[in-house]
């Protein structure tokens, strides 16, 4: 059965989302405070304009529910499932203002692609954009990465009950590093802080080694590392990391992107100096074994293609395997060049890449190694249970921070993620090629924005039709929370919505 | 001999060790794809 949410629980409801939307207008500052630092007073009105709405729009909302209130599970659902799509509204007014957008759904679009850590880009010339606005997609890119209702937590917005448990989990995080949640949301913070730090001076480096005068290296260093660590591949150029010509940028961006790739679950124990779980662990291992494959499956096929030399087979074909398995998003490649140079074989290992990416409760979006580890599990389980004799019961283990059982449970959830993944990717694709695409181009971006990849053919990019940005808005807010927070949060809005239907036998006793 | 085992349980190391391991692996990692990806690519060519 379910129960409905009533006004008193959209007033709850309401006040935190408002906590939320004040908390996207104090992460605008430090973009508009660098606007003025940079002289970029244009875009300095923007910010000035957007913190302003902002705030207002937050703090009226947060006045919705004066007394204190604690979350249930039911409201935290509805909260993580809208969070993500109400923060993006305000998100895109700075870059809906700056002119750079071919109208406001182009913004929201961006707006989504940077907090889901996708990275497509619907903006009209990025390389003359101010760079306080790709410091500003850099930081809705760190926000979503480490995940806002993390964030949150981590601050003490959520209190530290069940509800924050709720919380939490809704927002497709497994696992806690410390005993309270809010100290594990203060951990990931702590440990994005300092990757983030180490990892922009080491991207200085060889920004300054090519000629990048001192201020652009620092930023553009900080941008490079942002979008690395947090999966999300927004640069301030039209051709990604490309454009810098930097091999050993590259390298950094790909080792940035696989720390992201690993479960923040996992630094607990790394952190204190243990290994053996982080070797062990079924994510890795899984992680290892498919992306080995992936490369070998590139070399072969780019054996017909344009690139023949081991140069072009490293920078062009593994990297850009490497960006899908990571859920980075840069590209070496221009569109064009991926779809005419490369060749059909490449472009298909390019879209397998995509589909599963990193490990779980990390920056990575994709079905995630987990999920995969289990299923590959469960096939091992089903062959020994048919050879086994018939009274034995044959049981199958994973090890993730301990060994644990694979129960039938498991493996349903981890199918049904699947699945439905699977059916967004070819959603995805079925309504691009409704809208005129070639095949090949609809199925890649579709399984790229469902997946918060960010790699693209050209589907996705200004000129896109409306419709098209809509559907792909949702497959990346479906991709980021996994489906379940946001199927829960419809059904819970619908039941409110939808009248009760009085029974037959109510209506004869009336 | 249960002491020793308490102690080993309670062992800790560095946080900077620990990520220097990781960043050891990742780079290893890498390396290991490439080698994989030219050894494939000249037996294909």
């Amino acid at each position: 059965m379910i129960t409905r949410l009533h006004l008193e629980d959209w007033r709850i409801i309401g006040h935190y989302l408002g906590v939320l939307i004040l908390l996207v207008a104090v992460a605008m500052i430090p973009p508009f405070i660098m606007s003025l630092c940079l002289a970029e007073y244009s875009t300095s009105v923007d910010f000035m304009l957007s913190i302003g709405i902002t705030g207002i729009v937050g703090s009226v909302l947060l006045f919705s529910k004066v007394e204190f209130a604690t979350l249930d599970w039911r409201q935290s659902l509805v909260i993580t499932g809208l969070c993500w799509v109400v923060l993006s509204v305000f998100g895109a007014l700075p870059l809906w203002m700056s002119g750079h957008y071919d109208g406001y759904l182009d913004a929201f679009f961006e707006s989504v692609s940077a907090f889901t850590t996708t990275g497509m880009s619907l903006c009209v010339d990025v390389d003359h954009m101010a760079l306080s606005l790709s410091i500003w997609r850099c930081v809705m890119h760190l926000i979503g990465g480490v995940g806002v209702v993390v964030i949150a937590l981590a601050l003490g917005v959520f209190g530290t009950g069940s509800a924050a448990a709720s919380l939490y989990h809704a927002e497709a995080r497994m696992g806690q590093v410390m005993p309270g949640i809010k100290q594990t949301s203060q951990f990931i913070l702590k440990l994005a802080a300092v990757v983030v730090t180490v990892g922009t001076v080491v991207c200085i480096i060889p920004l300054l080694v090519i000629g990048i005068e001192p201020v652009r290296a620092a930023i553009n260093g900080f941008l490079v590392t942002a979008a690395s660590f947090s999966t999300g591949g927004m640069t301030s150029t039209t051709s990604s990391i490309m454009a810098f010509h930097c091999w050993p940028l590259e390298v950094f961006a790909l080792v940035l992107a696989a720390f992201g790739c690993i479960n923040f679950v996992l630094y607990g124990d790394i952190w204190k100096g243990v290994f053996r779980n982080f070797f062990k662990d079924i994510e890795i291992r899984t992680i290892f074994v498919w992306v080995t494959a992936l490369a070998a499956l590139m070399a072969f096929a780019l054996a017909g293609s344009y690139f023949t030399t081991t140069g072009a087979v490293l920078r062009r074909g593994l990297f850009e395997v490497l960006s899908g398995a990571f859920n980075l998003g840069f590209s070496t490649l221009q569109g064009g060049q991926i779809l005419f140079a490369m060749g059909s074989g490449a472009l298909f290992v390019i879209i397998l890449s995509m589909t599963i990416c990193g490990s779980s409760s990390s920056a990575s979006g994709g079905i995630k190694a987990l999920r995969i580890g289990i299923i590959a599990r469960s096939v091992v389980q089903a062959v020994r249970e048919a050879l086994a004799p018939d009274r034995a019961r044959p049981r199958t283990f994973y090890f993730q921070k301990g060994r644990h059982r694979l129960t039938p449970e498991l493996v349903s959830s981890a199918m049904i993620i699947f699945l439905l993944y699977m059916v967004t990717y070819a959603v995805g694709a079925i309504a691009g090629i409704a809208y005129g695409y070639e095949a090949l181009p609809a199925i890649f971006d579709s399984v790229s924005a469902a997946s918060n990849t960010g790699l693209s053919l050209g589907v996705a990019a200004p000129g896109m039709p409306n419709g098209l940005e809509i559907i792909y808005i949702f497959e990346m807010w479906l991709g980021r929370l996994e489906f379940i927070a946001i199927l829960a949060m419809v059904v819970e809005m619908l039941a409110f919505l939808v009248p009760r239907h009085r029974s037959k036998w109510m209506r004869r006793k009336k | 001999m249960k002491a020793v085992f308490q102690r080993r349980a309670q062992k800790k190391g560095s946080p900077v060790v620990g990520m220097l391991v990781v960043l050891a692996s990742i780079c290893a990692f890498l390396a290991f794809l490439a080698l994989v990806t030219v050894v494939v690519h000249f037996i294909v060519m």
